[in-house]
């Protein structure tokens, strides 16, 4: 038997073959796991980025909406929505990355979300910011005829000032509107901008359409 | 094992040439690999903390000037200033940068009662404020302004509350004016990027905390632009004329600026290695 074995001892060549591609290979891993990292980190940053300027790009779409507007009434009940809507907001969307999110109503919506999220949680009695979705859909569906490579889906709310003190979130009574817009992108990337915009006071109304003033516009917290 | 063929010179030969040359050829490549594996790593060090830097200060820059349902900070005091707030008003450098904003769910009112520039309390609304709020959502701690029509602004520190009545703390500077009853209470944040030379660090002040931004930090420059894009001289922030007082007065120029530009110099952590520089530009959103 072990002269049988030794006879064919063939396995010196394959024994270092072996350690030599073991060893490339850790070689290879290291480099490939650091350089891969390094691109994830850049990638997310960069998408970071993206959704930040999405999300402004929603609010700023959405006040143009707003502006023509000439009752703000209508978008609080819920009667109008923006000319930027994809499909029925009670269905399910499959967001890039893969996952799903009901936009609109309920309990596990975003909506609901945005409900409970948005003025940090904080409540006015009757005046409680009742937020209705204004805009929603993918930001490459954005310029018609135009090619925007992008992935993010946006979603833009609407809610009353609380500040107007009328005890109802679905009247405007100081037009002061609460916007608050989400960019929603591959791997969880969530960017959110909120804004108040006052309707320009009549004396300061140039030609129509009549303008609307930026009273606040931050990058939120998720 | 009588009978057992050994390996000949010849193969012996090749076989130990064969291993020789790819052994080094291995060795060369790790050799080259290792040596180069810091300088990949602070190259990955120099980017992440340029993204961090400017990441940061891009997001208080977006946030700068923004205001209450009354309106913007920006439309009636800077949203940006070229100095510490230590030092002295009309001052202005190019490596400083302090920022001003009310945070979004901020905290705020109005007065009830006019407030003297030395009282220790300030009486305020506390109708229309958040439900379960004591003091409109002001909290011991919390940093804020205080500032009328007249584009008085002072800052406040609130020590403690109690219902409709924030307690404030002396060690902020003194308040240079008398605010009359309706004046607007607003948790702020005011903070200041500044480069300390000494450490080579950027480091972002904001009350009685200072944390640093980034390392290795060689050289920090603001610019700051009009509505034109043209780049403003710092001394037009310098020379007048003056709004409000004490230790916010500011030159009027200031409420002109439209665009900020930074930039970041790093250097790698051994000072061998790569530089970057990193340059933001940001046009305020809340332009007054």
């Amino acid at each position: 038997m072990c002269r049988r074995a030794l006879a064919n001892a063939r396995g010196t060549a394959l024994l270092l073959v072996i350690t030599l591609v073991l060893l490339l290979a850790a070689v290879g891993a290291a480099v490939s796991v650091a350089s891969r990292t390094e691109i994830l980190i850049a990638a997310s940053f960069r998408q970071g980025r993206e959704a930040v300027y999405a999300a402004e790009g929603a609010v700023a779409r959405a006040v143009r909406d707003l502006a023509v507007l000439p009752d703000w009434n209508v978008v609080l009940s819920g009667a109008v929505r923006s000319s930027f809507t994809d499909g029925v907001a009670t269905s399910p969307r499959a967001l890039p990355g893969g996952d799903t999110v009901t936009l609109c109503c309920g309990p596990l919506s975003l909506t609901d979300e945005v409900q409970h999220r948005a003025f940090g949680g904080r409540r006015w009695g009757g005046d409680t910011p009742l937020w209705q979705i204004f805009a929603w859909g993918p930001v490459s569906a954005w310029a018609a005829g135009a090619e925007i490579d992008s992935r993010l889906y946006v979603v833009v709310w609407v809610a009353d000032d609380p500040d107007d003190g009328d005890g109802d979130p679905t009247v405007d009574s100081n037009g002061i509107l609460g916007i608050y817009a989400q960019a929603l992108g591959p791997r969880g990337a969530r960017r959110v901008v909120d804004a108040l915009i006052r309707r320009a006071p009549a004396a300061d109304e140039g030609p129509p359409p009549p303008r609307v003033r930026i009273l606040s516009w931050r990058e939120g917290q998720w | 094992m009588t009978g057992e063929r050994g390996f000949t010179l010849l193969e012996l030969v090749v076989a130990t040439g064969v291993m020789l040359a790819t052994t080094g050829a291995l060795m060369t490549m790790l050799h080259h690999g290792l040596a180069r594996t810091p300088v990949l790593e602070e190259a990955a060090d120099l980017n992440q903390r340029a993204r961090v830097a400017a990441e940061r200060l891009a997001a208080d820059l977006r946030a700068a000037g923004s205001g209450t349902p009354s309106g913007p900070l920006s439309a009636r005091f800077p949203a940006a200033e070229p100095r510490r707030l230590g030092d002295a008003p009309g001052s202005a450098v190019s490596d400083v940068l302090t920022i001003r904003y009310v945070p979004a769910h901020a905290a705020r009112s109005r007065l009830v009662e006019p407030l003297e520039p030395g009282a220790g309390s300030a009486i305020i609304e506390t109708a229309g404020c958040p439900s379960q709020t004591t003091a409109c959502g002001f909290t011991a701690g919390t940093n804020a302004l205080v500032f009328d029509a007249s584009s008085q602004i002072d800052p406040l520190r609130v020590e403690a509350i109690s219902a409709g009545t924030l307690v404030l703390a002396a060690s902020v500077a003194p308040r240079a004016a008398t605010y009359p009853a309706g004046s607007e209470v607003a948790e702020a944040v005011e903070a200041t990027y500044a480069l300390d030379t000494d450490s080579k660090q950027l480091r972002r002040t904001e009350g009685n905390g200072t944390f640093t931004v980034a390392d290795h930090v060689e050289a920090l420059t603001f610019e700051w632009l009009d509505a034109r894009l043209a780049v403003m001289p710092l001394a037009a922030f310098q020379n007048g004329p003056f709004h409000a007082a004490g230790s916010r007065m500011f030159d009027v120029d200031l409420l002109r600026v439209r665009v900020i530009r930074a930039t970041i110099q790093l250097a790698s952590g051994s000072g061998r290695g790569p530089a970057a520089v990193a340059r933001i530009t940001v046009a305020l959103r809340n332009g007054g």
